[in-house]
């Protein structure tokens, strides 16, 4: 018997998606393999703690924010680059350069990824859209990790930090007048009560990995290890579709709503956004010495061949 | 399942009857009952629940509102807010008592969380009430009632935590709080009226008459609390401060007014701060105790369980209604509002929404069902909130709640049969 | 013996202390928050992370003198239904049953810091603040809740049934 932890409420697709996994687990494994689900923060963990709590098994399976490992394993923080990969394709590719690199990192932590989940980009909400480099000046934004309040002050934003509960007080009494979020988050909040523009910037594609205990997955049977990566890398297929098919259909729900998507960003913002990301980049490789240029130097090689 | 029940009412209503802190008794029922009943690392678990629990960033309003209802109880500033209140109070019987209702539900406009609001008032009114000779049975009730308040009216910490699980507006959740709660203040203020109309002993025989000018005059002494709260609110709907930062608006207020009354003496400000911490520690080491708990129920799924098991009896709407009121009753006994959402949310909500009833309704419904555990034993932080006040036995506050508790479910089966009381406000909501 | 409950009074006194001046730096810190924001269009960036930070140090700081002062509740309804034999041993049961609860939590939060420190866990916020800091500060208020129940236990020890109070609740002004 086996719990999964998940931090996201049982609408999030990332909930979805582990809850599949455990059904499709326990169809296939019947009578020797219990998951069992649990959503929100009912056991009380919070982001940071997900990936040593697998390390020590108080959960052995965890979905676990890759950005929120970085003080461990600094290696996990190129998931969460702003405005390095521009599309799903080019996260994809990240990540399977990356994945040897992540699979030894988190067996140093005595566990294993069973399968990596993307979230849809972040966009900036606002009440314009954001078409020059010039608009993203002045904004009051919301952000929620360090490389955001980073890339975005750069740029001439206030951008504050502010927990999701603050959020919608904060645009309803035009405390803030603009969040990077991604256009579900948008969405749950309803924002078309408040914003009228969603531009498309692909701030980052985020990443999730499902983990499991080593210990408890040596104590499985090959046969079952054998399952539990083969369901894996279908909820991994699963996930990389939904995110992005999320992104176009949450926006599709905020036009209905009124609001207006810009899905394409000129180039010159798009170049000035990621030249301003480059500080985090660096910051990584310095964190990571061989294993970040190795990734990077790769990825750069293959990126050009994309398309 | 019943083997963990039993294990952890046991444990829980031993350690509780023996005289153990209710804290403490907490924190033992989860640690004990997960020894017993898992093979989980219990150690980390437990440490982690103590950290956790108590970093976060919501509940750093609780000891800074505790900080302004001190400020406010040893500055002149409670004294003037009772002497103004008295010539507009003279004809409705009950008269101060219902400065609890009154009181809790405009701080609940401010606060976000129950125990807050019953603690802020409760430092202000109890003391007061008594000296004046009024009855304590209604006067810690209605308190009790009132301080649930917070919840129901925005902002609301069980609204924005039902809204970010739910993917619901948080905006919709809060609108849909404010009839309800109004609602709810004016049944507490009709119950104290005929309770007072049926004895007159309940409240003290004052016949003062007060003439046009002890009236203005009056109106001057409510100045200061006034723009205290005034300044508060203000702060909110302004946009200038989030509703987490408001209450060090208001901390900051209380010690600006209590300068400019000439009260602001060493002494106070020492006293102040001395029943801030006796009192948030009180009341956040029980909230240490009830997280670990509902973590602990968490991993033996007892919530979870019972949830799934009604889901499955497939009743009727109103019988579902119901059975859930009940179901959060029992939870509400021993655990904290929030957990209990946490814990069941992924499986009521569906049943709700299933049944017919709105995401949002059932947003306000949980909210009067939480609130319902706040004002019951043995883990009821309303009721601490008193008895740490007042040095009485819970025994004797939670008696004191209980015609309050009556009025909160039959609030519940008000809204159950006229959902348009919650539904009216958001659907009108521009957007 | 006086030295010993002197000092333990004076380091739960000290934690009080320590208590309101993080109280007082929170209420600053969200203060410039509010400042900050509205006038000069800018954010510390930590208020939200560093009053939850605040709140968890300030109650456990607390802990020792509010135990001391009789603010934290109980229900007395078992105990008041004893003789002065039976009330004593009860209390000097439930004592001991807390000193072993704190000094266990004790134990556990030390491993956890030593955990975090070991393993450079950092918040997963713009500050990114080592979590073993504000830990060790819990770590302190609960060590001092701890030595403040031994002195309640010894006390109680030393004088014996004959003096006991049997009070009516402890949350006494
Ligand atoms: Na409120
Ligand atoms: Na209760």
């Amino acid at each position: 018997e086996l719990n999964l932890a998940t931090t996201y409420s049982a609408a999030n697709m990332h909930a979805e998606t582990c809850r599949e996994f455990a059904k499709r687990i326990n169809e296939a494994l019947t009578g020797e393999v219990l998951i069992t689900v649990h959503e929100g923060g009912a056991l009380g963990l919070k982001d940071e703690d997900r990936f040593t709590a697998v390390a020590d098994n108080i959960v052995p399976i965890q979905s676990v924010l890759m950005g929120a490992a970085i003080g461990t394993s600094p290696v996990f923080g190129l998931s969460t680059s702003p405005f390095f990969v521009k599309n799903f394709k080019e996260a994809k590719l990240l990540l399977d350069i990356a994945r040897p690199y992540y699979e030894k990192e988190a067996k140093k932590f005595n566990q294993r990824i069973l399968y990596t989940a993307p979230w849809p980009p972040s966009s900036i909400h606002a009440k314009k859209a954001i078409k020059k480099f010039e608009d993203i000046k002045g904004l009051r934004i919301r952000t929620y990790d360090k490389n955001g309040t980073a890339v975005l002050k750069k740029a001439g934003a206030n951008a504050v930090v502010m927990s999701w509960g603050d959020v919608y007080p904060a645009l309803a009494t035009n405390t803030i007048d603009s969040v990077l979020t991604s256009s579900q988050s948008a969405v749950a909040g309803k924002f078309w009560e408040v914003l009228s523009d969603t531009t498309r910037v692909y701030f980052a594609i985020p990443l999730n990995m499902i983990n499991i205990n080593l210990d408890e997955f040596n104590k499985l049977s090959k046969k079952q290890q054998e399952i539990f990566i083969k369901i894996g890398n279908d909820m991994e297929a699963r996930q990389w579709k939904i995110a992005e098919e999320a992104m176009t259909k949450d926006e599709a729900k905020c036009a209905a709503k009124g609001m207006t998507i810009t899905t394409e960003i000129s180039d010159e913002l798009a170049g000035k956004l990621a030249k301003n990301g480059q500080d985090v980049i660096n910051a990584w490789l310095k964190k990571t010495g061989k294993i970040g240029k190795d990734i990077l130097s790769k990825f750069e090689t293959q990126r050009k061949n994309l398309k | 399942m019943n083997i963990t029940l039993i294990t952890v009412l046991i444990l829980l209503f031993g350690l509780l009857g023996s005289g153990v802190w209710i804290a403490m008794s907490l924190l033992a029922t989860a640690g004990i009952s997960l020894t017993l009943l898992t093979s989980m690392p219990v150690a980390k678990i437990w440490s982690q629940a103590m950290w956790n629990s108590l970093n976060n960033w919501a509940l750093a309003a609780l000891p800074m509102f505790i900080f302004l209802g001190e400020m406010i109880l040893r500055t002149r500033m409670s004294d003037l807010l009772f002497e103004g209140l008295k010539p507009w109070v003279q004809f409705i019987p009950g008269r101060l008592l219902h400065t609890n209702i009154v009181g809790s539900a405009v701080f609940a406009a401010v606060s976000g969380s129950s125990p807050a609001t019953a603690a802020t008032i409760g430092k202000i009114t109890l003391h007061q009430l008594e000296k004046d000779g009024y009855n304590k049975q209604l006067s810690y009730g209605s308190l009790a009632g009132a301080g649930t308040l917070g919840l129901l009216i925005p902002p609301s910490i069980v609204l924005i935590i039902y809204g970010v699980l739910a993917e619901e507006s948080i905006g919709q959740l809060f609108i849909a709080g404010v009839i309800p709660g109004l609602m709810l203040a004016s049944l507490y203020m009709g119950y104290v009226i005929v309770r007072v109309l049926l004895n007159p002993g309940l409240a003290p025989r004052g016949r003062e008459q007060f003439g046009f000018r002890a009236r203005m005059i009056s109106l001057l002494k409510l100045l200061p609390v006034a723009s205290l709260i005034f300044f508060i609110l203000g702060s909110i709907y302004s946009g200038i401060a989030t509703p987490s930062e408001a209450a060090a608006v208001g901390s900051l207020g209380s010690v600006i007014i209590a300068a400019a009354l000439g009260d602001l003496r060493w002494s106070n400000l020492v006293e102040a701060l001395k029943g801030t911490i006796k009192t948030s520690a009180m009341i956040c080491f029980i909230i240490v105790g009830a997280s670990f708990l509902s973590v602990a129920m968490g991993y033996l799924k007892l919530p979870a369980e019972v949830a799934k098991f009604i889901s499955s009896l497939g009743l009727s709407p109103y019988l579902l209604i119901a059975i859930l009121t009940v179901f959060y009753m029992l939870l509400g006994f021993f655990l904290d509002g929030i957990s209990m959402i946490v814990m069941t949310l992924p499986i009521t909500l569906p049943l709700a929404v299933q049944s017919g009833f709105s995401p949002v309704w059932f947003g306000i419904f949980l909210t009067l069902v939480i609130e319902v555990g706040q004002i019951t034993p043995p883990v009821g932080f309303n009721l601490f909130v008193i008895q740490g006040l007042t040095g009485e036995k819970l025994e004797t506050v939670a008696l004191a709640a209980i015609p309050f508790f009556l009025l909160i479910l039959f609030a519940v089966a008000l809204i159950t049969i006229f959902p348009i009381i919650v539904t009216i406000l958001p659907a009108h909501m521009v957007g | 013996m006086n030295v010993f409950f002197k000092t333990i009074n004076k380091i739960s006194d000290l934690g009080a202390i320590l208590s309101a001046v993080v109280f007082a730096l929170m209420t600053i810190l969200l203060l410039s928050e509010v400042v900050l924001r509205t006038f000069f269009g800018s954010s510390t960036e930590v208020s939200g992370e560093y009053s939850g930070y605040a709140l968890a140090a300030l109650i456990y700081l607390g802990l020792g003198f509010s135990f001391r002062e009789g603010a934290h509740i109980r229900i007395t309804f078992l105990r008041e239904r004893l003789g002065r034999t039976g009330y004593f041993i009860l209390e000097l049961l439930c004592t001991a049953f807390a000193m072993v609860l704190s000094g266990l939590s004790c134990i556990f939060i030390w491993e956890m810091v030593l955990t975090s420190k070991a393993r450079n866990l950092v918040a997963y916020t713009p500050a990114e603040t080592p979590l073993y800091i504000p830990q060790a500060l819990i770590l302190v208020g609960m060590i001092i809740l701890t030595l403040q129940i031994i002195a309640q236990l010894t006390a109680l020890i030393a004088r014996g049934p004959q003096a006991v109070e049997i009070a009516d609740s402890g949350a006494e002004d």
